[in-house]
């Protein structure tokens, strides 16, 4: 069933348009913007370019968060999974597969170029890239748990953005201390071992909340 | 007791007689502590009177902290047990605790100047605090955007219950950042072997703080439960079956 | 043609207890009481906005009612409403991109009926566009693959909302046949319409919904 579900929510977003690309435009804009707004040398740039990619990444993702399911709620898609049998922690789980392929793999396979734009070495790009990569869980979970709290209230980007900002916080932090940390060899800095410390707790506490606040809005 | 108390009405006669007791001890506590922070005990050697901030600040910070940890215990009972008195509580304590977050932020603030030359700083605990602050706000806005209210009591109760299990790790993670970035310049205040004058006055003040907490989330709750009575009962519409 | 409407044995029943049902403060109705079986097809008529469809909901396990309760027995058992109840809301929930063979699909594995997306699709007179986006259709259109999306669950208690709004005369012709099909082997149909039913004389039951 989870399959099923997946499959089907990327078959809609490879027809739907363009939105998916709103994410990546986003992030393009974002990067371009930072970058002109700090002057554009790369003396200032560099030191700051783990972050601003992470800064691009967690904004870019926080606008998509509203979409996980907002219209499955709006035109009853989950009133039928849920008589179909299938469970709210399922129904989670599924999203969250589905968000981590559409709307955060397109952004990690934009990293490389965003890196290049702000003239990151190459050593730096692994880095960035395995510290996203570990991410990942933590940043699709909290978006699942706020997307399913949020539900089809008007205007809900603002309050996902409220709500999971301040959990998305320790995953920003360890994300970029492990960026100065982290060398050649030594991959597995302590902050890394946090890093997935953090995205495992977040998928533990984080889906059965959501599964919790799916059932509670559909009471 | 506290499934005696669940009847909303047993607890609104208990709390008419407590609240007003509670009240009272507030003010009385509120007045030997401020006594002894700003009349007895000593100013700092280096700052002078601005030290004085510290225990309006200190105590709102740990009031703050406080709050939350009995909005969580409140959440689990709303979320478990679907508690209406629960719901009411949680609410109750938010906005209070809401209150005393700020509260720290702002005498962090007005003391910082004085003493370190800064309206703010970065470090690990005014950040921690601020995103605490943050979500309250949160908190809070989940029920004001929900209509229904059991909807939102339980919306609520997940965040608050999520939120607790990330207040520590969001702490550690200030720290350690904290720890890399700023150099450690801020006294830190909770370091055991504070002379008696300046703990005491420190103490009477985080009671005092705390009592006037549990005034407002009583008389929070009271106001609550008169709001939820005006229910309508008269139902909109007869049914009739027949059988053909 | 395999056969999309075969005989249901068990005996079901749902037995609507006392119930009251509240949409936030306000009280809908209260004291509702009735006992639906196999070959029953009941029909709610009333006015927009009285209610009907939050009895369907509570019917369907959706809306928890303030007091009294619904309980649901097969062969004897107590079921869970998702194990016996196709709900067919007022609007559609077809995913607009897909087309109309891929969106009935979906459900088709759900409920491992794949085989059957053909016969179902030439059921319900849609065969000639199964290759059609569905956001290209128009309301009877979606209204024929919300019911064959029901029809494919193979379930035994069948709930609408609205079945017959926005439908042409061979699309109510279908419905009511679909309908006996349905209740003569056995299954249970449940109807919110607020038009003059005259059409299904094979219906039961009513609950009418007045204003108080």
């Amino acid at each position: 069933m989870i399959y099923n579900a997946v499959k089907r929510d990327l078959i809609i977003a490879s027809r739907s348009g363009g939105s998916a690309f709103h994410g990546l435009i986003f992030f393009g804009l974002f990067i371009s913007l930072v970058s002109i707004s700090l002057g554009g040398t790369n003396d200032v740039l560099n030191p700051l370019s783990p972050a601003i990619i992470w800064l691009a990444i967690i904004f870019s993702t926080m606008l998509s968060y509203p979409n996980i399911f907002q219209e499955d709620f709006k035109d009853g898609n989950l009133l039928q999974l849920k008589l179909s049998g299938m469970s709210s922690l399922d129904i989670c789980i599924a999203k969250s597969v589905s968000f981590s392929i559409q709307s955060i793999f397109p952004l990690l396979l934009s990293v490389p170029i965003a890196a290049i734009l702000l003239n990151m070495a190459f050593i730096d790009i692994k880095k960035i890239l395995i510290t996203l990569i570990i991410a990942t869980p933590g940043l699709t979970v909290y978006g699942v748990l706020s997307s399913a709290i949020v539900a089809k209230i008007r205007g809900g980007t603002f309050f996902i953005v409220l709500i999971t900002s301040p959990f998305l916080i320790p995953l920003l932090i360890f994300g970029l201390e492990n960026m100065n940390s982290a060398t050649e060899i030594k991959i597995f800095t302590t902050e890394l071992r946090v890093l997935i410390g953090l995205s495992l707790i977040s998928t533990a506490i984080g889906l059965p909340a959501s599964a919790a606040a799916l059932n509670t809005n559909m009471e | 007791m506290i499934s005696y108390l669940a009847n909303p009405n047993r607890y609104l006669k208990l709390s008419k007689i407590v609240t007003p007791f509670i009240g009272w001890a507030t003010f009385l506590t509120l007045l030997t502590a401020l006594y002894y922070a700003l009349v007895k005990s000593p100013p700092a050697v280096e700052h002078g009177q601005s030290v004085r901030m510290m225990y309006t600040h200190v105590p709102a910070a740990w009031c703050s902290l406080l709050a939350y940890t009995c909005l969580t215990v409140a959440s689990i009972f709303s979320f478990i047990w679907r508690h209406p008195l629960a719901d009411s509580a949680a609410k109750s304590i938010a906005t209070p605790g809401l209150a005393f977050t700020f509260l720290a932020l702002i005498t962090g603030s007005l003391w910082g100047k004085p003493a370190w030359g800064t309206w703010w700083q970065w470090d690990g605990r005014m950040t921690s605090v601020l995103i605490l602050f943050f979500i309250y706000i949160g908190y809070l806005a989940v029920w004001s955007v929900v209509a229904e209210r059991k909807k939102a009591a339980r919306l609520a109760s997940i965040i608050a219950m999520v939120g607790f299990i990330n207040i520590p790790i969001i702490k550690f993670s200030v720290d350690w950042w904290n720890t890399l970035h700023q150099p450690a310049s801020i006294s830190s205040i909770g370091a055991p072997g504070l002379p008696v004058e300046i703990l005491t006055p420190l103490l009477l003040m985080s009671l005092s703080y705390s009592i006037f907490f549990m005034w407002l989330v009583m008389k929070g709750i009271e106001k609550d439960i008169r709001n939820i009575k005006k229910r309508k009962s008269i139902p909109s519409a007869l049914t009739e079956v027949e059988n053909v | 043609m395999k056969n999309l409407f075969p005989f249901i044995k068990k005996e079901i029943k749902i037995e609507i207890n006392n119930l009251s049902i509240s949409r936030g403060n306000q009280v809908l109705f209260n004291n509702l009481t009735s006992l639906i079986t196999n070959h029953d097809l009941v029909i709610v008529r009333g006015d927009n906005g009285i209610g009907k469809t939050s009895l369907l909901e509570a019917i369907s396990g959706f809306l928890t009612p303030s007091i009294g309760g619904i309980k649901i027995y097969s062969s004897g058992n107590k079921k869970y409403s998702n194990e016996i109840i196709a709900y067919q809301p007022s609007s559609s929930y077809c995913k607009p991109p897909l087309t109309i063979k891929e969106d009935l699909s979906f459900w088709a594995n759900i409920y491992s009926n794949d085989k059957l997306v053909d016969d179902v699709i030439r059921s319900v007179e849609l065969q000639n566009i199964s290759n059609l986006q569905t956001q290209s259709l128009s309301t009877g259109q979606k209204k024929r693959l919300e019911i064959a999306k029901v029809i494919i669950s193979q379930k035994p208690v069948w709930i609408f909302d609205e079945p017959y709004a926005g439908m042409d005369n061979n699309g109510v012709n279908l419905i009511d046949t679909i309908l006996k099909s349905h209740v003569n082997r056995g299954g249970i149909a449940i109807l919110a319409s607020h038009k003059q039913i005259e059409k299904v004389k094979l219906h039961t039951q009513i609950i009418t919904m007045k204003a108080a």
